[in-house]
Parts: structure tokens; C-alpha cells; sequence
């Protein structure tokens, strides 16, 4: 139950947050591909920013919760489904 | 999407023995340059930041700011830190519930949930536990949050057509249809493939120094904004004249 709760509730904040912040529009998701429009990127990169310190800083104070999961390497297996997912981004613009 | 979660699903049993993916390993920046975690994030993170700060002086985007500050803040469109930095704490927060935020992830566990009743079981999601239930409501959430900031907004509008596409590819439905179908279905499937999408593999991925990450991360966005350009040859400008009569949070 805290599990679906939980989920619903961060799952809220993040779609409101992605809304807000224009990432929904096709324009600026294609703007940015498009190198016309940054802002996309410019959130994206503040997000990435603001979790690597909080994760690193949580590290480096020895805070446990806040351990990081780490993303398994498989290989070639990233490159093909980065290929996929590219064309998809670049036609659907989401 | 669903369609590239079971097309994926399908395929997973033979993904070993095509070469496309090797046995799961644990590799992480910090673990091949033997450094440790906590200083290399940190490195990261306030390199990132200083790649906002060039990003956002050659931004070509920045003209139509004007529009984005008109009205109140329940109303308007809202900046990129104020949305990058609650964005990065939700990440945290994801975290500190010992969850990941990823939504790729979460659309394969939602498609899990809804086989259930026929009773499939998909391979790649043996098992439904406290994680997949946390990640299949964290898509539904995302939606719902989504419809609520539109509805409050009242930008709320049904647009079938984005006006972007529409002056680029005068077809209409059609063709946006088609991309749409294709897109969706791509970025599912290569979201699955590849270990994760913009959210789990990029801004929540990329934190985690995980070199899977860094590798998927890289790949789609060199090859979107590849697809991106050969879609729009010779017709980029389009985007600065669509944005100039577009409203705040359009649907355009």
C-alpha cells in the first residue's frame, strides 16, 4: 500500500513539475533537438545537476538512504536501443 | 508504448544469444577510475552546472522569455531552474524511498499488471512486488499530475495536430499519426533494450555514474537529434516562427 502510494504521489509531483516546466510541448521537445530552443536541455541539465550533488554530497556524508542504485552494463545492448529510442524521439518528439 | 513493452518482452529470451545484451554487470565511473563515489558526483554535478550556464547564454530560445512571465504563476509556464531543481528532488526523494525513478521501467510494470488478469506473465517481469507496484502508479501519477497542472493552467486543449508539425508536413493527421505510432513504439522498445529512457537513463541515470547509462544517454540523443535534423532539413526555422504566435504551456 505505501508502495502504491508512494509511487502515485512522486509520480504527481514529477509529471506536474514536467508540465510546468514546458517539456510536454512538441515545440520545445524538437527545439531542442533542433539546437532553436534550450530549454529543454537547460532543465534537464539542472535536474541531472541537482541530483548528482545531493547523491554525492549524501556519499560523502555517509548518508545510506541515499545510496545511489547502480545501472547494469549489458553492452551493445545500448547502443541498439539507443539507436531505437533516437529515431523515436527525433519522429514522435516526446 | 504497450506494443514495445510485449514486442520486447517477446524478444527477451533470445537477447544473450544475438550479442545485443551481455550478462548484467555492475560497472561504474568510479569503480574503473578507483575513485570514490561521493567526490565524483559532486565533480559532475557542478560540471553540469556550469554547462547550464554556457546552454543558457547560446540559447536562440531565449527571445520568447517575454511570454513565459505573463500572468500568475498557477496560469504561466515556469523557468528551468525552479522546475530542474524540484525535478532533481523528486529524483532524491524517489531515492530515499529506495525506488528508482524511471519511466520506461514503469510502463513495462504497468504492462505486466495489466496481462495479469489474462493470466501472461512477461518474461522480463517475472515477479509483481512492492517495486513494480511503485513503478507502474508512478506513470499513472505522472499523468495525473500532468492533466492537473494543464487543468489548472486552463491551457487545457485537445490538440490532435501539434501546429509545428502541421506547417512542416501540411498532411495532417496522417502523417503525425504515423509518427506518433512509430515514435512511441520505438522508444519503448529501445528504452527497454538500451536500460532506460530521458528520465532513467539520462537525468536520474547519469547521477549514478553508471557507464550503461552514460552509453545509452549519449547514443539517443546524438541519434535523435540526428532524426531530428534529417525530419526538419532545411526547415529549423519553422520552430522560432511556430513559438512566436504560440501561447504559454501550448499544446504546439
Amino acid at each position: 500500500m505505501n508502495a502504491i502510494l508512494g509511487g502515485l504521489a512522486t509520480g504527481a509531483v514529477f509529471g506536474f513539475v514536467l508540465h510546468r516546466g514546458g517539456l510536454t510541448r512538441y515545440s520545445r521537445i524538437m527545439g531542442t533537438l533542433l539546437l532553436q530552443d534550450l530549454k529543454p536541455m537547460k532543465f534537464m541539465f539542472t535536474a541531472l545537476a541537482v541530483t548528482a550533488l545531493g547523491l554525492g554530497l549524501a556519499d560523502l556524508a555517509g548518508i545510506e538512504q541515499l545510496a545511489p542504485r547502480v545501472n547494469a552494463y549489458f553492452g551493445m545492448g545500448h547502443f541498439v536501443g539507443g539507436v531505437l529510442f533516437g529515431v523515436g524521439m527525433g519522429l514522435g518528439g516526446f | 508504448m504497450f506494443l514495445g513493452v510485449f514486442a520486447f518482452d517477446a524478444v527477451f529470451p533470445y537477447l544473450p544469444e544475438w550479442g545485443v545484451r551481455a550478462y548484467p554487470q555492475s560497472m561504474t565511473l568510479p569503480l574503473v577510475l578507483d575513485v570514490s563515489y561521493g567526490s565524483l558526483a559532486v565533480t559532475l554535478g557542478v560540471f553540469v552546472l556550469l554547462m547550464v550556464a554556457l546552454a543558457d547564454r547560446l540559447d536562440p530560445g531565449k527571445r520568447f522569455e517575454a511570454a513565459e512571465t505573463r500572468g500568475t504563476l498557477l496560469r504561466r509556464e515556469w523557468g528551468f531552474v525552479s522546475t530542474g531543481v524540484l525535478a532533481g528532488l523528486v529524483i532524491l526523494a524517489a531515492t530515499a524511498q529506495g525506488q528508482y525513478l524511471g519511466i520506461s521501467g514503469g510502463f513495462a510494470s504497468l504492462a505486466a499488471y495489466a496481462a495479469k488478469p489474462f493470466g501472461h506473465v512477461l518474461a522480463s517481469v517475472p515477479a509483481l512486488d512492492d517495486t513494480t507496484a511503485w513503478r507502474a502508479t508512478l506513470v499513472i501519477g505522472i499523468f495525473a499530475g500532468a492533466a492537473a497542472s494543464a487543468l489548472v493552467s486552463g491551457s487545457y486543449r485537445n490538440v490532435p495536430v501539434t501546429p509545428l508539425w502541421e506547417s512542416a508536413f501540411p498532411t495532417g493527421m496522417k502523417s503525425r499519426g504515423a509518427a506518433v505510432f512509430a515514435g512511441g513504439f520505438l522508444i519503448m522498445l529501445g528504452a527497454l533494450l538500451g536500460g532506460g529512457c530521458t528520465t532513467g537513463a539520462f537525468m536520474a541515470g547519469f547521477p549514478t555514474l553508471s557507464v550503461g547509462s552514460f552509453a545509452m544517454g549519449m547514443t539517443f540523443f546524438g541519434v535523435g537529434m540526428g532524426t531530428a535534423f534529417v525530419l526538419y532539413w532545411g526547415r529549423w526555422r519553422k520552430v522560432s516562427e511556430v513559438r512566436s504566435r504560440s501561447l504559454n504551456l501550448a499544446n504546439d
